[in-house]
């Protein structure tokens, strides 16, 4: 008798909240797969931008710097592959290949490849993704934030780095897919 | 730092960048949280634009409790959220097609803001938002800044995407006002300490708190209890204590010539109540201000150690050490309360409480240092013969001590000057400390009058 009166006050603890949250369901809705589809758009676009965009830049210029950015472009390309393995491994669930590390001073095509070849592990990663998950929250290096949060991460790196390539190449001459 | 970490830190650098300029550590952290407060109360117009802070990394944000719901209102600034594809015309968002990003946006930043009341998370019930320029000044107070959060944009407002910011209402149902609520914030956490969140709550029946939150830190409290602000405050006293190698050092230099436990009695005993006044005082804002005020306390924390390491070597008169260490005591307390007015805006209401916990935390961890460094001490007594120990020491400790004092005065020295009435209310420690003394040693000379010593020999 008295486990069941521990039982009924204990369960009467939380009684409160799961009635307020149940009168009014919630507004975020997950049954759209809004956040995942918008990964895979955006992976397809950004993929093919910035891909072309280490295409475009001559390979005697995968050494060129602008500060304050202080990173060369061969850099910046490496840069956008290990982001991608570390992010797209969290968001998908799936372990990232172990890889040799590469030199920034690497051939222009190998860095490339590198770079292609994390956009493929990403398509690969989402292929399966749906909202049901977003609001898990995952520790990516020190940072811990939930998956939705990590793709608006990614999702903000592509945008940020493919800003710099336009720097880059502008700042030597050429003129991006999108800035044409 | 870890690989990824750095992979981390090194996106969006040039945010980072900004905001490492501009920064300027805790001290200017809590006159930030000191400015809010004052905002809400009327006495400031705008708070944040008030100060040099980078508003490019900081979330302005409400908390109201209600007594059946809680609305959380927040700006963030559009450059954290480089990942929302809202569409652009020019320079500028195109206001009237950007309805489906905000919606991808509440999605995602319902799981970026968590709001837990109890320990459980909520979801919100209802959700809005909009882009809205910088310069807008709807968010000095609650009530405009949800009016302008929850009424759309107009498509012919000019948006420029490098001065606009994401304006966000949730609102969470709650089933008491008097729970204890807990935000977190995860937007842009891939910067570190750079992303702050200023929230100002309003509970229901007490006076608005301001406080600063570090994005992708752990759930903060906005209204801990009694006993949660005193154990938060106990192990970041103990934590401040472990890790101040500073402090650690003068401890050091203080029992390296005791032989005895017993005779470091007084000592210890002046050094904690000294530093506890002023780390009272401090808390009370009787502290000086000024830029110059920080580094002229870690000048002096070193001066302290490099005194103490001397004295060792020339020959320390142990019988009158409890009165510079209580000098020296008063220094150490304000550099106490450098971490403390920091960590005071997650007290609650409870201020007194967190005060006292921290100095019981700052006494916790000198006591567990005691306990290893004196017995290692005795150990080395053993093996090295006493005098060329304590030189030997000595010495180390004040090379280092010198080393600190040169640098931290570099940093002094950059510094403008203090004004008169700052010097004046920085003597009035030492004077009071004196004053203290002065009055004990009468009433002890008039006690040994008055009272026949019975220890008479014979």
């Amino acid at each position: 008798m008295k486990s069941l009166g521990l039982i009924l006050v204990l369960a009467g603890l939380w009684w409160p909240p799961v009635l307020a949250q149940g009168n009014h369901p919630p507004v975020v809705s997950r049954g759209n797969n809004r956040v995942s589809t918008f990964l895979r758009k955006t992976l397809a676009q950004r993929s093919k931008d910035i891909t072309d965009a280490a295409a475009q830049m001559p390979a005697d210029k995968y050494g060129f710097k602008a500060p304050p950015d202080d990173i060369t472009f061969g850099y910046l390309t490496l840069h956008v592959a290990d982001g991608n393995y570390l992010f797209c491994s969290f968001i998908g669930g799936v372990a990232a290949p172990q890889l040799p590390k590469l030199s920034e001073s690497e051939p222009k095509q190998k860095l490339i490849d590198r770079m292609k070849a994390s956009f493929n592990f990403c398509s690969t990663a989402f292929a399966n993704l749906d909202d049901s998950r977003m609001s898990e929250v995952l520790t990516i290096g020190e940072a811990k934030m939930s998956r939705s949060m990590a793709v608006l991460t990614l999702a903000g790196s592509w945008a940020t780095h493919y800003d710099l390539q336009q720097k880059y190449l502008q700042l030597n001459g050429y003129a991006t897919p999108t800035a044409k | 730092m870890t690989g990824s970490s750095k992979l981390l830190a090194g996106c969006r650098s040039k945010v980072v960048r900004q905001s490492r300029r501009d920064w300027g550590g805790p001290f200017r952290a809590v006159a930030v949280v000191l400015a809010l407060a004052a905002g809400q109360l009327g006495l400031g117009s705008s708070p944040v634009a008030a100060h040099t802070l980078p508003t490019n990394t900081v979330m302005n944000a409400f908390v109201k409790i209600e007594p059946r719901q809680a609305d959380l209102v927040i700006r963030i600034p559009a450059v954290l959220l480089p990942g929302l594809p809202f569409p652009r015309q020019g320079s500028e968002y195109d206001l009237a097609a950007s309805e489906p990003v905000i919606e991808l946006a509440l999605q995602v930043l319902a799981d970026g803001f968590v709001f837990l009341e109890d320990g459980v998370r909520l979801t919100p019930v209802k959700a809005s938002a909009r882009l809205s320029p910088s310069v807008d000044r709807s968010f000095e107070n609650y009530e405009s800044a949800v009016v302008h959060a929850d009424e759309p944009a107009d498509p012919a407002t000019h948006v420029s995407y490098e001065q606009s910011a994401l304006d966000v209402h949730f609102t969470y149902l709650i089933s008491s006002p008097g729970s204890v609520f807990k935000i977190q914030s995860q937007v842009a956490a891939d910067l570190g300490n750079s992303t702050k969140l200023l929230v100002r709550y309003v509970p229901l029946a007490e006076s608005s708190r301001a406080m600063i939150i570090t994005s992708g830190s752990e759930p903060v409290s906005l209204n801990p209890t009694w006993y949660e602000a005193a154990g938060s405050f106990v192990e970041l006293g103990i934590r401040h204590i472990l890790s101040g190698i500073d402090h650690l050092l003068f401890l050091f230099c203080l029992v390296i010539p005791f032989r005895r436990a017993r005779g470091l009695f007084s000592v210890i005993t002046a050094f904690t109540l000294a530093h506890s006044v002023t780390l009272f005082a401090s808390a009370f804002r009787a502290a000086p201000k000024g830029a110059w005020f920080p580094p002229f306390v870690e000048t002096a924390i070193a001066a302290s150690i490099l005194y103490m390491a001397l004295e060792n070597v020339f020959g320390a008169n142990l019988r009158r050490r409890w009165l510079i260490t209580g000098m020296f005591g008063l220094v150490h307390g304000f550099g106490f309360a450098d971490v403390l007015t920091e960590q005071l805006q997650f007290a609650g209401s409870y201020l007194l409480v967190s005060l006292f916990s921290f100095n019981v935390g700052i006494e916790l961890g000198q006591m567990l240092v005691l306990l290893l460094m004196l017995p290692a001490l005795a150990l080395c007594r053993r093996l090295v013969p006493e005098r060329m120990l304590v030189i030997t020491l000595s010495a180390i400790a004040a090379c280092i001590a010198s080393r600190w004092m040169w640098e931290r005065y570099q940093v002094l020295r950059r510094q403008q000057w203090p004004s008169l009435e700052d010097l004046f209310r920085l003597a009035r420690w030492p004077a009071l400390l004196l004053l203290v003394v002065g009055i004990a040693s009468l009433i002890v000379k008039w006690l040994r009058r008055k009272v026949p010593t019975s220890s008479a020999p014979g």
